[in-house]
């Protein structure tokens, strides 16, 4: 009943026009970004940030969580018409939606990606309200130790889950936690790798690091190859799906929201990593394997529907923990920290409206983006045909107005530039970036944990076996470390990353 | 033309970088002060990143020279020259920005940036750079109060 209340507490603040205007922005500009390739949701949200300064913190996370969500939808239409993923978490409906676009079915895969994501999404947002106050009660309880223990696991699993070399991702990370030190000591004050650089006192920037490492680097990786691209030229009619399309893709869609959900909550799962896994848990129990790939409805209504599930999933450690899953999420935290919130099991308490008027808006922004998305193709694929000489430069100038406008300073585009160019070339080596944005991220929160743990255990590393929770995310971690080493699995990610990339 | 590369070869170039900038970030970490178990100082947890980073460099370098064929392997696109040409241009704008102001230096960026072999239209370009610095000019700077750098002239 309790929770009821303070649903309805958290629609009245969705429901402010301002809220709301900020809601549609944000879905909108999702919507757009998500369609477009070449700029993830990532990117775009640290473009934005720099706009949430003047608003209440409650309209910037209404804002900047409906470009993530947006996205997921965005890039399902680019997937299937473009067969090019707007987006990373829309990859593998390129398989399915795109053949499905060949033969004539546009219309349904838009259809089933559109509302395998609201039902998706809506139930995923049930479970954050169920899950999100018992984790925080239990957080409360949580030493650094135990923080520690979290972090190092959120790092092991998002190494463990990327689709290449897992040393390689576990060197990403490790360089993300360096980055992370530059600038003052976060115990005692002392400059930390600033080469007498001023600029440097505060760090590295998060927003141009991401906009360099994502945004910069695949302009640069897109310009030095050809820059035309082909649309399929098909007329999208019937957006509806049929009844068999429905029956199709009924389980599909449960399955999906439950490994979105899921594999969201889990610290470095996320949208991308749970559309693989319900893609291939959909060919595996299906009757007709064979016909995935091919243009198979369920190809697009499981990926799609996990996607979305993954979003509410993700915000279940961001409130209740203050631990960000993935890399949007660290975008949402630096947002709102910048606000002066410090989302955490106290959130809950001291700032109910911004977690009750985030829950609600994305209620209404999930009903927005299924009203708006469906009649509105027409002018997504009409962007989609905005030629990439015209659209590049455009994406970069507002990555150089992002990293400018953060500390009003162009020291911050020179980093955004550098970590363009070093995300380049670094891509070129198929190193990826996500392990090391978030241990960029949970840099600070680690060496505080584990200094202050040490600091409390007189030095003794023990504290972190005595302590249960610690232990058990310590020795998850090595043992998801160790596993790529047998080599039955190591042969089954090789096989996975062969299939993904085929 | 496309530079062809072996891919091997470039690979243990990247995994030498690798090992020394660890080893560069564990000395660097001893000058700032390790401090001790009971109270870690500033170099503490940087040393400890340095290491990591030291072990798992080696391991990639155990790994892959130990197995593997010379690949080769388009390294660039056919257009890479328009990667050094935009890299230089982005920084040169970083270090031009408040002197010239916003309003010239991103139109002259735009210019160059929309100016490709495929469209060479100087009319097309330039109505392009004015739209494209006219409204984030009023969206960022009018709208939402980004204050975009003046420069020299004032505007």
């Amino acid at each position: 009943m309790d929770v009821l209340i303070q649903l309805l507490e958290g629609f009245k603040i969705a429901f402010i026009p301002v809220n709301l205007l900020y809601a549609f922005v944000g879905v909108f500009v999702g919507t757009l970004i998500g369609v477009l390739p070449g700029i993830g949701p990532a990117g775009t949200i640290s473009i934005l940030i720099p706009i949430t300064f003047r608003i209440s913190p409650v309209s910037a996370i209404i804002m900047l969580a409906g470009i993530y969500y947006g996205a997921m939808y965005g890039g399902s239409i680019t997937s299937i018409l473009v067969n090019i993923p707007g987006e990373a978490a829309s990859v593998v409906t390129c398989l399915d939606g795109y053949q499905m676009a060949r033969q004539g079915r546009a219309g349904p895969a838009l259809g089933i990606a559109a509302f395998g994501s609201f039902i998706a999404g809506t139930f995923s947002l049930i479970g954050l309200m169920i899950l999100a106050f018992p984790l925080a009660k239990v957080a409360l309880k949580f030493g650094p130790p135990e923080y520690f223990g979290l972090m190092v696991l959120g790092l092991t699993i998002v190494t463990y889950l990327v689709r290449g070399s897992v040393i390689r991702a576990l060197q990403m990370a490790v360089l993300g936690i360096f980055l992370s030190s530059v600038g003052m000591d976060v115990m005692v004050g002392t400059p930390r790798f600033t080469f007498g650089i001023i600029d440097l006192a505060d760090g590295i920037g998060l927003v141009p690091l991401v906009m360099g490492v994502f945004g910069v680097s695949e302009v640069l990786l897109n310009v030095e190859q050809t820059l035309s691209r082909q649309i399929f030229e098909t007329k999208i009619k019937g957006l509806l799906p049929n009844l068999k399309d429905w029956k199709d893709s009924k389980w599909p869609i449960v399955r999906g929201t439950l490994i979105g959900f899921f594999l969201g909550v889990l610290p470095g799962g996320g949208a991308i990593i749970s559309s693989f896994v319900s893609y291939a848990v959909e060919k595996k129990v299906s009757k007709h394997p064979e016909k995935f790939g091919k243009g198979a409805i369920e190809g697009v209504a499981g990926p799609e529907s996990a996607n979305n599930s993954a979003i509410g999933g993700a915000f279940i450690p961001f409130f209740s923990l203050g631990i960000p899953p993935n890399v949007v999420m660290a975008l949402l935290l630096g947002a709102l920290m910048i606000h002066g919130v410090q989302p955490g099991p106290l959130i809950l308490k001291q700032h109910p409206d911004i977690f009750w008027g985030t829950v609600a808006s994305m209620y209404v922004g999930n009903g927005m983006l299924l009203l708006l998305n469906i009649p509105l193709i027409g002018i997504w694929v009409k962007i989609l045909k905005i030629p990439y000489p015209t659209l590049f430069p455009m994406i970069l100038l507002f990555c150089l107005i992002g990293s400018y406008s953060i500390n009003f300073t162009t020291f911050d585009i020179l980093i955004m530039v550098f970590f363009g160019l070093v995300g380049y070339i670094l891509r070129k080596f198929e190193y990826e970036f996500a392990p090391l944005v978030l241990g960029y991220v949970l840099g600070p929160m680690l060496e505080r944990s584990l200094r202050q743990s040490l600091i409390l255990s007189d030095g003794s590393f023990l504290i972190f076996i005595n302590r249960n929770i610690s232990a058990v995310c310590l020795l998850t971690s090595i043992i998801l470390l160790l596993t790529p080493l047998m080599p039955s699995i190591r042969k089954r990610r090789e096989v996975l990353t062969r299939e993904v990339e085929e | 033309m496309e530079i062809v590369t072996i891919r091997k070869k470039y690979q243990r170039f990247c995994n030498v970088l690798w090992l020394l900038t660890s080893m560069t970030i564990c000395v660097a970490s001893i000058q700032l002060k390790l401090g001790t178990l009971t109270d870690p100082g500033p170099g503490f947890m940087p040393f400890g990143t340095g290491l990591f980073l030291l072990f798992f460099s080696l391991l990639a370098w155990f790994r892959e020279s130990r197995g593997g064929e010379k690949e080769k392997v388009p390294w660039a696109g056919p257009y890479w020259k328009r990667v050094i040409t935009t890299i230089i241009s982005l920084s040169v704008y970083a270090l031009i920005l408040t002197k010239l102001g916003y309003l010239i230096t991103t139109f002259l960026l735009m210019m160059f940036l929309f100016w490709t072999p495929e469209n060479k239209k100087w009319v097309v370009i330039i109505v392009k750079a004015v739209l494209s610095t006219g409204v984030t000019y009023l969206v960022f700077d009018k709208w939402l109060e980004c204050q975009l750098p003046k420069g020299i002239f004032g505007f």
